[in-house]
C-alpha cells in the first residue's frame, strides 16, 4: 500500500518534469502530516515535495534503483525489454537525486544512460542545475556538468549561463568551494572572460565582503590577466591612461611617497628591474593588476 | 580503561562509555532513514566506527566476522576496487576505507590484494594525478587515497609513478599561503592540506612543503572559541580538529595551537545524552565527527585513548604491526 | 546573500503596533519558504516594536538575522532586518532617514488608523534596493554624525526583548497574523535545528 502511494507520488513528480521544461527550483516543504492532497506542489516553475512523504519516496526509489543495479550486474542487459526497464529508471533517479544528491552511484547510472543516448545532454544540464537549486554545494552536480560538457565543442557551450549557475550557488552558500572551483574550470575551458569576470566578481565581493573564496578567485583571475597582458583603461584619459588611484592610496598608507605618474610607480615597485627590457604592455598590465589588488584590499579593510 | 578523567581542567569531561555505546549501536539501526540516506558511504562509516572504537580500546564490541564479510562482498570482481555498499560503484575513497578496516582486523589475506593494486594503478593519469573512479574526476584527495592504499598493502614501490604523482600534488600548492587545494589553482582547504601533507608523509617528501608558511596558516585556523575552521571566515567544526591537527603533527608543529582551548571545544561538541560528537556545540552527533573528535583528542594526548597515527588516521599499534613508517618532522 | 531583508514602518499605539508600510527582498530564500519568512519577519518586527520604549533604539539578534528597531518619541517606528554583517550604525541611520522621509509625506493624523492600503508612501522598495550595499550608505552615515552608537541597546535573542512571563512559542501559536502553515514551519524548523 505504501509502495502504491510512493509510485503515485513519483509518477506525479515525473509528470511535472514532462510538463515543465523550465523548472527552476526544487525544495522539500516542511509539512508533517498527510492532508490527503497530493504532496507534489508545482507553482511558477518551482517544484516542492511535502516533507512527510520524502523519506518513504526516497526509500522506495533507492530500493528500486539498487535492486535494478544488482540484477543488471548479474546478467548483462541486452534484450529490448531490459532496455525499456532502464528507460523507466529515469523517474526514480530524478526523485532520488533531488532528495539525496550525494549518491555518486546514481549519478553514474545517469552517465551510463547518457552514453547509451537514453538521456539528452541538454535535459541533463537542466536536471543538474535543478539539483544545485536545492544543494548549491553539490560537487557531484558540478562534476557531472563538466563531464557532460566533455561531449560538446567549446563554442557550443553557453558559458555565460554556466557562470550564472556558479554565481547563484555562491550567492546562496558563503565560500562555496565547489562553485568557485567550477568557475575556475570555466575560466580555463571557456573563451576569454577576464574583463567581464573582473567586473562581476567585484560586484559580488561588495555584496559578500567575507567570502574568502571570491578573493581567491580574483587572485587567480588577476594572475591570468597578467599572463595575457590584460589591462583596462580609463575611458576619460586620452591615449588610454590607467586608473591607479587605489595603488597610490595603498602606498600612501604605508608612508611611501609616490608620484602620480606610472613610470615613477614602477620605479618604486620594481627598483631592481631594468624596465626598458620589458614591453610597455606588460608593465601596464602589471600596474593594472596591482591596482585592482590594492582596490580589493581597501574594500575589504573598509568593511570591517 | 580510563573514563577520560577531565584533562581540560574546569571543562567538560569525555563521556567515554556513552561514545562507545553510540558507535556500537550505530550499525544496528538498519531500518533507520538516516541509515538509508548514508548507505552511499557505508564503507567509510564502518572505518570511522571501528577506528574510533579501537582508539578507545573497545574494538571487540563489533562483530569482526560480519564486518569482514561485508567488506569482501564490496570488492568489485571486474575492477578490484571497493564500493561503499553492495549495489554501488567502486571508488578510491571506499577502497582506502576497506583496506584500512582489513588492516585493523589483520585480515588483508581475505581479499585479492593484487586486484586492488591494479585498480589504483589504473586510475593514475599521465600528469601524475588520479581519477577517483573511471568517470574521470581529479582531486588531491584521490592522490592521498592511492598512496595510502598502496602503502597499507606494502605495494607503493614499482606500481604507480611516484615522481609524477608528487609533481601533480605540488602543482596544487598555493604560493600565497603554502596550502593546497583540490586541483591546480584551487583555494587552500584544511581537509585537502591534510591529504597533501599526508601524501608527502607517505612518499617521504615532506621537505617539499613550506612548513613554516603552511604551519602559520594552519594555526590561524584556531578561533576564539578554541575550535578550528577549515578556511578563513568559516565556522569551527570538530572534523577540522583532525585535518588541521594531524597536518600540524606530521609537520612537527602541534605546539603552535592552544591545546587546552581546543580540547574544551571538542568536548563541548559531545552529545552528553546519546553519546557521539557533532560538528559544533549543540548540533546532532554523527559517526564521522565522532571519529575526528576522538582522533583529535588522541593527538592532543587525552588520557584513556590509544595513540593515533596522524598520517593514516589509524591506531599507531596497527601501523607498527604493518611495519610502516610514514615520515614525520621533528619539533624544531 | 542579500544583506538587507526587510524594511517596515509601524505606529506604536497604546495596546499594539500598527503596520503602516513594509517591503522585503526574499530572493535568497527558497521559493516555497518566502511566504512564511515574510510572515515571520513582520511578526518579529511588530513584536519588538511593541516592546521597545519610545525614543529608544534596539538591535536584536535572532539566528542569522539582526532586527534593528527605532521607536521615535512620537511613536512612529522603523524596523530594518539585515544579516549580521550589515553595520549597525548604517542600519540605524537609515531608519532615521526613512522615518524622516515618511513624516514629510504622510501627516501624523493618518498614523493611528492607517493601514498598508490607505498610506501612500512608495519609497521603501527603492531604499531597500539602494542600501543593500552598505558602501552606498556611507555618505549618509557621514552626514548624520549625531547618532551615538552606544545608545543602541543590543539584545541577543527575541526572547530577551519579551516581558517577564512571555514565551515566544506561546506568542507564535497565539498570533493571528501567522498562517497555520507558518506555525507548522516554525515547529519543524525548531525541531531540526
Ligand atoms: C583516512 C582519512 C581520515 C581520510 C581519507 C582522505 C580524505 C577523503 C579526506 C577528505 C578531506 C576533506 C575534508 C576534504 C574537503 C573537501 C572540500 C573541498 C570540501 C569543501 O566543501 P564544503 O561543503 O564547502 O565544506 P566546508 O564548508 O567545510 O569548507
Amino acid at each position: 500500500e505504501k509502495k502504491v502511494l510512493c509510485e503515485k507520488i513519483i509518477t506525479d513528480i515525473n509528470a511535472v518534469f514532462l510538463k515543465d521544461q523550465d523548472l527552476a527550483s526544487f525544495e522539500i516543504i516542511p509539512k508533517e502530516t498527510n492532508c490527503n492532497k497530493s504532496p507534489v506542489v508545482h507553482v511558477e516553475h518551482n517544484l516542492g515535495l511535502e516533507s512527510w512523504c520524502a523519506q518513504h519516496v526516497y526509500d522506495h526509489a533507492h530500493r528500486t534503483l539498487i535492486s535494478h543495479r544488482r540484477q543488471s550486474s548479474a546478467q548483462q542487459l541486452r534484450t529490448l525489454q531490459q532496455q525499456q526497464q532502464s528507460d523507466s529508471l529515469a523517474k526514480y533517479l530524478n526523485v532520488a537525486l533531488l532528495i539525496n544528491p550525494d549518491v555518486t552511484t546514481f549519478w553514474h547510472i545517469r552517465r551510463q544512460l547518457v552514453q547509451k543516448n537514453r538521456l539528452s545532454i541538454n535535459k541533463e544540464l537542466q536536471f543538474s542545475a535543478l539539483v544545485l537549486s536545492i544543494k548549491p554545494k553539490s560537487n557531484e552536480a558540478f562534476a557531472y556538468r563538466r563531464w557532460l560538457y566533455s561531449f560538446q565543442s567549446a563554442d557550443a557551450i553557453d558559458w555565460p549561463n554556466e557562470i550564472g549557475i556558479c554565481e547563484r550557488a555562491a550567492d546562496r552558500c558563503a565560500s562555496n568551494y565547489h562553485a568557485w572551483s567550477h568557475r575556475q574550470w570555466i575560466l580555463q575551458s571557456g573563451p576569454c572572460l577576464i574583463q567581464s569576470e573582473l567586473l562581476r566578481t567585484e560586484k559580488f565581493m561588495r555584496k559578500h565582503i567575507s567570502d574568502y573564496s571570491c578573493y581567491h578567485y580574483r587572485q587567480v583571475l588577476l594572475g591570468r590577466a597578467y599572463e595575457l597582458n590584460f589591462a583596462l583603461f580609463n575611458d576619460s584619459g586620452a591615449g588610454g591612461s590607467l586608473p591607479l588611484a587605489s595603488l597610490q592610496l595603498l602606498m600612501a598608507n604605508y608612508g611611501l611617497k609616490c608620484e602620480p605618474k606610472a613610470e615613477d610607480l614602477l620605479q618604486l615597485l620594481l627598483p631592481h628591474v631594468d624596465l626598458s627590457s620589458i614591453s610597455s604592455q606588460r608593465l601596464r598590465s602589471f600596474l593594472y593588476c596591482c591596482n585592482v589588488a590594492a582596490n580589493d584590499m581597501r574594500l575589504c579593510a573598509e568593511q570591517r | 580503561n580510563g573514563e577520560g578523567g577531565g584533562d581540560a581542567d574546569g571543562g567538560q569531561k569525555l563521556e567515554f562509555w556513552k561514545h562507545v555505546e553510540y558507535i556500537e549501536n550505530h550499525g544496528k539501526q538498519e531500518d533507520d532513514y538516516e541509515y538509508c540516506m548514508t548507505e552511499f558511504l557505508r564503507m567509510s562509516g564502518i572505518y570511522w566506527g571501528t577506528t574510533a572504537l579501537d582508539i578507545m580500546g573497545q574494538l571487540d564490541r563489533l562483530e569482526r566476522k560480519y564486518i569482514i564479510e561485508f567488506v569482501k562482498r564490496c570488492q568489485c570482481p571486474t575492477t578490484g576496487g571497493f564500493s561503499p555498499c553492495e549495489g554501488h560503484d567502486p571508488h578510491l575513497l571506499y577502497t582506502l576505507s576497506a583496506v584500512q578496516i582489513l588492516c585493523t582486523y589483520n585480515a588483508l589475506e581475505e581479499i585479492d590484494c593484487e586486484a586492488v593494486v591494479r585498480f589504483v594503478v589504473g586510475l593514475q593519469q599521465p600528469d601524475g594525478s588520479f581519477f577517483g573512479d573511471k568517470w574521470g574526476e581529479v582531486d588531491t584527495r584521490f592522490s592521498f587515497c592511492s598512496v595510502a592504499t598502496l602503502t597499507l598493502l606494502g605495494r607503493m614501490e614499482q606500481t604507480i609513478d611516484v615522481e609524477k604523482a608528487v609533481k601533480f600534488v605540488l602543482s596544487c600548492c598555493n604560493q600565497t599561503d603554502g596550502g593546497f587545494g583540490s586541483k591546480p589553482g584551487a583555494e587552500s582547504h584544511a581537509g585537502l592540506i591534510y591529504c597533501c601533507v599526508g601524501f608527502f608523509s607517505l612518499t617521504h617528501r615532506l621537505h617539499l612543503v613550506d612548513v613554516d608558511k603552511l604551519g602559520w596558516w594552519l594555526c590561524e585556523r584556531q578561533l576564539p572559541s578554541g575550535g578550528l575552521n577549515g578556511r578563513p571566515e568559516k565556522l569551527p567544526d570538530v572534523c577540522y580538529s583532525w585535518w588541521v591537527l594531524a597536518s600540524l603533527t606530521i609537520m612537527g608543529r602541534l605546539h603552535w595551537i592552544s591545546s587546552d582551548k581546543l580540547q574544551q571545544f571538542i568536548l563541548s561538541c559531545q552529545d552528553t545524552e546519546t553519546g557521539g560528537f557533532s560538528d559544533r556545540t549543540g548540533n546532532m552527533p554523527d559517526i564521522f565527527h565522532t571519529l575526528f573528535g576522538i582522533g583529535g583528542l588522541s593527538l592532543l594526548g587525552h588520557s584513556g585513548l590509544k595513540a593515533i597515527n596522524p598520517t593514516l588516521c589509524m591506531p599507531q599499534y596497527i601501523i607498527d604491526r604493518l611495519g610502516i613508517k610514514p615520515q614525520r618532522l621533528a619539533r624544531p | 546573500m542579500v544583506k538587507l531583508f526587510a524594511l517596515s514602518i509601524f505606529h506604536k499605539g497604546a495596546s499594539e503596533a500598527r503596520l503602516l508600510k513594509t517591503t522585503a527582498d526574499l530572493q535568497s530564500f527558497s521559493f516555497f519558504q518566502r511566504g512564511t519568512v515574510n510572515e515571520f519577519m513582520t511578526f518579529a518586527s511588530k513584536t519588538i516594536v511593541e516592546r521597545t520604549q519610545p525614543a529608544l533604539r534596539q538591535s536584536v539578534k535572532q539566528d542569522a538575522y539582526m532586527c534593528h528597531v527605532y521607536v521615535r518619541a512620537d511613536n512612529l517606528a522603523g524596523v530594518l532586518i539585515a544579516d549580521h554583517e550589515y553595520p549597525h550604525r548604517v542600519a540605524h541611520t537609515l531608519i532615521t532617514k526613512i522615518l524622516d522621509d515618511f513624516t514629510a509625506k504622510v501627516t501624523a493624523d493618518q498614523w493611528p488608523n492607517g493601514t498598508e492600503a490607505t498610506i501612500s508612501f512608495d519609497l521603501l522598495p527603492a531604499f531597500l534596493a539602494r542600501y543593500q550595499n552598505p558602501v552606498e550608505a556611507d555618505p549618509l552615515t557621514r552626514m548624520q554624525n549625531d547618532l551615538d552608537e552606544t545608545k543602541i541597546i543590543l539584545k541577543n535573542t527575541i526572547e530577551a526583548v519579551l516581558e517577564r512571563g512571555e514565551k515566544l512559542e506561546d506568542m507564535v501559536s497565539k498570533s493571528e497574523n501567522l498562517s497555520l502553515q507558518s506555525k507548522a514551519f516554525y515547529k519543524t524548523a525548531k525541531k531540526t535545528n
